[in-house]
């Protein structure tokens, strides 16, 4: 079975306009009004911003002047989307030392999440923040301990192997 | 198979298999040095290479390198936190390596006295574990035997 319209809903928009409804009529002038001024760049669109009241420092903002100096809150590239519970843990770990336990349970989240986000693959070993960023990759144990030592990182680092949940150990 | 040229041979101690051996952490920015020298426990279910006390970390960070936080597996499938930096073996027994030494995974995690070497060390090597005469020899594999570490 076809979908079918009421025949006053089909009509196109120019004969929408034509409508005898005093609503429509106005409705029409403002419109018609609003494109001539658009097309006259006469006022903005709805998407300018109109220049008011943002002020960063002295002068009115301009955004080539801080797009380094801004920190992301929200998504980032260089980072994974670290679920609520990882979230957590961090915010802890800023109040507080953590457990043994919810050391490796937060190393686990931020591994599983950035291995994901940046698509390693299995047994590659990595050195990473708790945010999940990535600082070195490496496919040995040796090599990548190696890269690091003596490194000095602005947040702390872990090293884990992708896919796995020990990166050496005793059997 | 045979070895060609002995690293180390003597019995065991308290019924395991132990040698004296000495390790290095460089930090390669400034050059600075630490060592540990201590009886090992010859672990052949260990993958890491070295494997010391966690107490050991403040020695090395006393030469700006600082271990970095990693999962460590223990014995009947435990996991821990533990600590990760890069060292060289410099000495088994009376053998000393060819400087720098072996490049190896160093591991601190737990309070055990000694410490332990574990398949990364001996995959370079052969080593015969003589049970019955609670003996071990270790030796450096002709040319031909060795693998590609």
């Amino acid at each position: 079975m076809a979908l079918s319209l009421p025949s006053r809903t089909v009509a196109s928009e120019e004969d929408e306009f034509k409508i005898e409804s005093p609503l429509f009529v106005v409705t029409m002038s403002e419109r018609g009004l609003y494109d001539l001024r658009r097309k006259q760049h006469l006022t903005p669109g709805p998407s300018f911003d109109t220049g008011s009241g943002f002020f960063l420092g002295d002068g009115p903002f301009q955004w080539k002047d801080h797009v380094d100096k801004i920190e992301y809150l929200g998504f980032s590239f260089d980072r994974p989307w670290l679920p609520p519970n990882a979230l957590k843990l961090l915010d802890k770990l800023k109040k507080r030392p953590i457990s043994e336990t919810e050391t490796m349970k937060l190393m686990g989240l931020v591994a599983e999440q950035a291995s994901l986000h940046f698509q390693l693959d299995d047994d590659k070993i990595v050195a990473m923040t708790f945010h999940g960023q990535i600082v070195e990759v490496s496919d040995t144990r040796v090599g990548l301990l190696k890269k690091i030592q003596g490194q000095k990182y602005r947040e702390q680092i872990f090293v884990w192997r992708v896919g796995s949940d020990v990166l050496s150990g005793r059997k | 198979m045979s070895s060609d040229r002995g690293i180390f041979q003597g019995h065991y101690t308290s019924g395991k298999p132990f040698v004296r051996a000495r390790i290095v952490i460089v930090n390669p920015e400034t050059g600075r040095q630490t060592t540990i020298e201590k009886n090992f426990w010859i672990d052949t279910g260990f993958d890491g290479g070295v494997h010391v006390a966690q107490a050991h970390v403040s020695e090395i960070q006393l030469i700006k390198v600082n271990p970095r936080l990693g999962p460590v597996g223990l014995a009947g499938g435990v996991k821990r936190p533990g600590y990760f930096c890069h060292a060289y073996l410099q000495q088994i027994g009376d053998h000393e390596f060819p400087a720098p030494g072996i490049d190896s995974t160093l591991i601190l995690q737990g309070s055990s006295g000694h410490g332990f070497l574990g398949l990364e060390i001996l995959r370079r090597f052969v080593a015969t574990f003589d049970g019955p005469h609670e003996f071990l020899k270790i030796g450096q594999a002709q040319q031909s035997q060795s693998r590609e570490a």
